[in-house]
């Protein structure tokens, strides 16, 4: 540092000690020195030519800047970019952060800043009750790179838009999806640039095929929902929902391709979403069944309790791949990589995402959980020393399951009370088929 | 040591009193008139807040007097077991073994006494006993409870002991609550009292109570049934902290417990449905195994309807299968005889082993929620 360097630097603390706060303009000497990147991506920012300094958005306070106090959220942006703000929480990146993060007081090494990402600073309140139990089995290191660094884009216009930096060409370039839209959960950055609409994109002149943001992100839209159909999980999002969402996609498809193409080609990947949904149906039946028989192995109450839902079979969204048993992480795989990499693979017009990658082994997953729940039960006659084809449960033992079975949701209260006179009706508790 | 220590006080109070000792035998107050051919006679003195107990046939009783105390009541004998001071007593189904819970610093002693006043088995136990009963096959269970206090507040662990009389009582917590310091500290010396449980005569299920002390509410009593089998339970009522006892009747079929304010409440055994309810307080109550005698606060109510009334403050024990009723009043025990029981009279025949075993089952499957009420009605006589 040189002389003079420091003596601004010493004046600037003084005038700290003095004030207790800086304006815009005391911040560039020392950041050139400290954070030089960030300076410079500002000083050739839109936010520069507009004179929007470093207070506008970090504030004036340093000692809070310092401690991660006052960080620059989407609210801060949506001071002035009030529109984008609003199409961004109506979307589903709105709900991102929601999806990824669960309470963390109970985590070691928590850091208590964070708490502010879910509840109203100085509360308990919670902005959401929503919690992700895969979260909140993550260490606090884990939780950081694994979770937080994709689902914070709720929080932070930054996620897409780098912190100083407000050059649209980083925003209009689908790489910047490819950060968390890939891998083997979710590929839609590799099915993209694999289909047809990739690699025209790729090897022909721009504009020639849509990227993320021509479909996703419409005339520079924030709602990254605009035409989806489906919910995070596959499922279909309710009728009128859907109506209206179909016809904005079909909207934007016909921008290039004739209507009755773009809704034949949406409506074939409607039946690939139906009918691959039906084999995991199928799957979840067989897993859920033998839970209800307790032959899950281990079974609930005998692994560390589900962060939500404690010592309950979970094979909904907040199922776990961990401390689970191993057909359920069998089903985990079929639902969260196979199904998702079917349905998403067709419509994006990826034929081997939706075939090899997704459907077909989709199909095997059943395969391997038909034949794992084969063995567990036969394992459960063999523990009992009886021969496999003599598995036989009690009346006791029958009524648990059917009990199982209708808190979990698999039997209407109607079909559960059918089920049960037809059991008690013999009324003898000690006998075995 | 005991005996002559009673002797010389027996002595020095008959100084003091002897023209009314001579003009009168200690008598219980009556209120109304006992029924036809009912008689009361008393017993022996004993410790107005000791503990007591009666065997199932009505032969023996057990009771504090200066030391512990055993009575044969078809002999008149007594026979002094141990001066040291028990807290809780039971005798056992067959009325040949007294088990007594002695306090010792933090723990607790349980000793089991044969008809000889012999010591035959003993075990210690972390905590302070709350209650003792008998299962019929000769084991104990003994509810425990400990209180630990912290700089921040106290907490508070119910454990349910049960012990063959040879090894080691195997333990099962059935409760952990945090208290107010305060209440810790008011509640303390009485919570040994206040935490009774009673055993089904089935066996299967326990009634018990847990201290409930939400912030902002006053302390409560919880009342508990809980499933010795499949160790799940079900929350009766909340009551005053003077509600200390319960009572299951014989057949297992009806729950008696008094709100300790104002009110006493019969029971379905699952606590759905209020079959009668009493004006009375219900702070010490009891019925007969018919559940045709009961005894709330003193009121004697037979089939129903209030029939005589001892003081409030007596507490009794009914035996006999209902025919005998022991009272404590003050520092006297009395037994009143020849009371009608229309209810055991009209009782048929009783159940076989399997119909019992029948039973059980159902209802644990009931305390499981695999069957309802409706459906333990209907299988109730289809073993």
């Amino acid at each position: 540092m040189t002389h003079k360097a420091g003596r601004t630097v010493l004046y600037l603390a003084v005038l700290v000690l003095l004030t207790g706060t800086l304006s815009a303009e005391d911040c560039l000497p020392c950041h050139q020195q400290k954070t030089p990147a960030a300076v410079r991506q500002w000083e050739q920012s839109a936010h520069a030519k507009a004179r929007v300094g470093c207070a506008a958005c970090h504030g004036t306070d340093h000692a809070r800047i310092d401690k991660g106090q006052a960080p620059v959220d989407l609210k801060v942006c949506g001071t002035c970019h009030a529109k984008a703000l609003q199409q961004h929480q109506a979307s589903r990146h709105g709900m991102a952060l929601h999806t990824g993060w669960g309470c963390i007081r109970n985590l070691p090494d928590r850091n208590m800043d964070e708490c502010r990402f879910c509840h109203e600073a100085g509360t308990e309140t919670p902005k959401s009750t929503v919690q992700c139990a895969r979260f909140l089995k993550q260490s606090a290191a884990m939780g950081q790179v694994g979770c937080n660094a994709c689902h914070q884009v709720e929080a932070s216009c930054a996620s897409c838009h780098s912190n100083h930096g407000t050059d649209l060409k980083i925003v209009r370039d689908p790489n910047v999806c490819a950060t968390c839209h890939m891998g083997p959960d979710h590929p839609q950055w590799e099915m993209w640039q694999t289909s047809r609409h990739g690699t025209l994109f790729t090897s022909a002149a721009p504009g020639t095929a849509p990227s993320c943001q021509t479909c996703h992100m419409p005339q520079g839209s924030h709602d990254v929902s605009v035409g989806l159909t489906l919910t995070s999980g596959g499922d279909r999002l309710p009728q009128a929902i859907r109506t209206a969402r179909r016809a904005e996609m079909l909207g934007l498809c016909v921008t290039c391709h004739s209507a009755a193409f773009a809704k034949k080609e949406l409506e074939r990947d409607d039946a690939v979403q139906q009918e691959s949904l039906a084999i995991v149906k199928e799957a979840e039946r067989i897993v859920g069944d033998l839970g209800d028989h307790r032959l899950l192995d281990p079974m609930p109450d005998q692994r560390p309790p589900h962060p939500l839902r404690g010592e309950a079979l979970v094979l909904d969204g907040q199922m776990l791949y961990e401390d689970t048993s191993h057909i359920e992480r069998l089903l985990f795989k079929m639902k969260k990589y196979d199904f998702a990499k079917t349905i998403k693979g067709a419509y994006h017009n990826n034929p081997a995402y939706t075939h090899w990658y997704g459907n077909a082994e989709l199909k095997m997953d059943l395969v391997d959980i038909k034949a794992e729940a084969n063995r567990l039960r036969e394992r459960k006659a063999l523990l009992a020393g009886k021969s496999a084809g003599a598995a036989s449960e009690s009346v006791e033992e029958r009524l648990r399951a059917l009990k199982a079975k209708l808190e979990r949701g698999g039997l209407s209260p109607e079909e559960y009370q059918q089920e049960k006179a037809r059991l008690l009706a013999p009324a003898q508790p000690n006998k075995r088929d | 040591m005991a005996e002559a220590s009673r002797l010389l006080r027996g002595l020095a109070l008959a100084a003091l009193l002897l023209p009314s000792a001579w003009a009168a035998a200690p008598s219980l107050p009556v209120s109304g008139r006992l029924p036809a051919g009912a008689k009361v006679v008393a017993l022996a003195p004993i410790e107005a807040n000791g503990p007591l107990a009666v065997d199932a046939a009505g032969r023996k009783v057990a009771y504090l007097d200066g030391g512990l105390w055993s009575k044969d009541l078809v002999s008149g004998a007594t026979r002094t077991l141990t001066p040291d001071r028990p807290i809780h007593l039971a005798w056992s189904t067959d009325g040949e073994a007294l088990a007594a819970a002695f306090e010792q610093s933090g723990k607790s002693l349980i000793r089991v006494f044969d008809d000889q006043g012999r010591s035959t088995a003993e075990t210690t136990l972390p905590g302070r006993v709350s209650g003792l009963q008998w299962r019929g096959d000769g084991t104990l269970l003994v509810l425990t409870f400990t209180v630990e206090r912290f700089r921040f507040g106290t907490y508070m662990e119910q454990v349910l002991h049960h012990w063959d009389r040879k090894g080691e009582p195997t333990a099962r917590r059935l409760n952990g609550s945090t208290l107010m310091p305060k209440v810790a500290e008011q509640l303390e010396a009485s919570l040994a009292h206040m935490l009774a449980f009673e055993l089904s005569p089935l066996q299967d299920e326990i009634l018990y109570y847990r201290l409930y002390n939400p912030p902002a509410l006053k302390p409560q009593l919880r009342l508990v049934l809980y499933h010795l089998g499949s160790g799940l339970e079900r929350i009766l009522a909340d009551v005053a902290l003077a509600a200390v006892g319960a009572a299951f009747s014989g057949a297992g079929d009806r729950i008696l417990y008094g709100n300790g304010e104002q009110e006493s409440r019969l029971l379905d055994p699952w606590g759905e449905r209020v079959l009668a309810r009493y004006p009375v307080a219900g702070k010490r109550v009891a019925m007969s195994p018919s559940g045709g005698l009961l005894l709330l606060d003193g009121q004697l109510f037979i089939d129903g309807r209030l029939a005589a009334s001892f003081p409030a403050e007596s507490r009794g024990l009914f035996a006999a299968g209902g025919r005998a009723l022991l009272v404590q009043y003050g520092a006297q025990l009395y037994r009143v005889s020849g009371l009608p029981d229309g209810a055991a009279d009209r009782a048929i025949v009783p159940p076989t082993e399997a119909e019992t075993a029948h039973r059980r089952e159902l209802r644990k499957w009931l305390s499981e929620g695999l069957i309802t009420t409706e459906d333990y009605r209907l299988q109730e006589g289809k073993p």
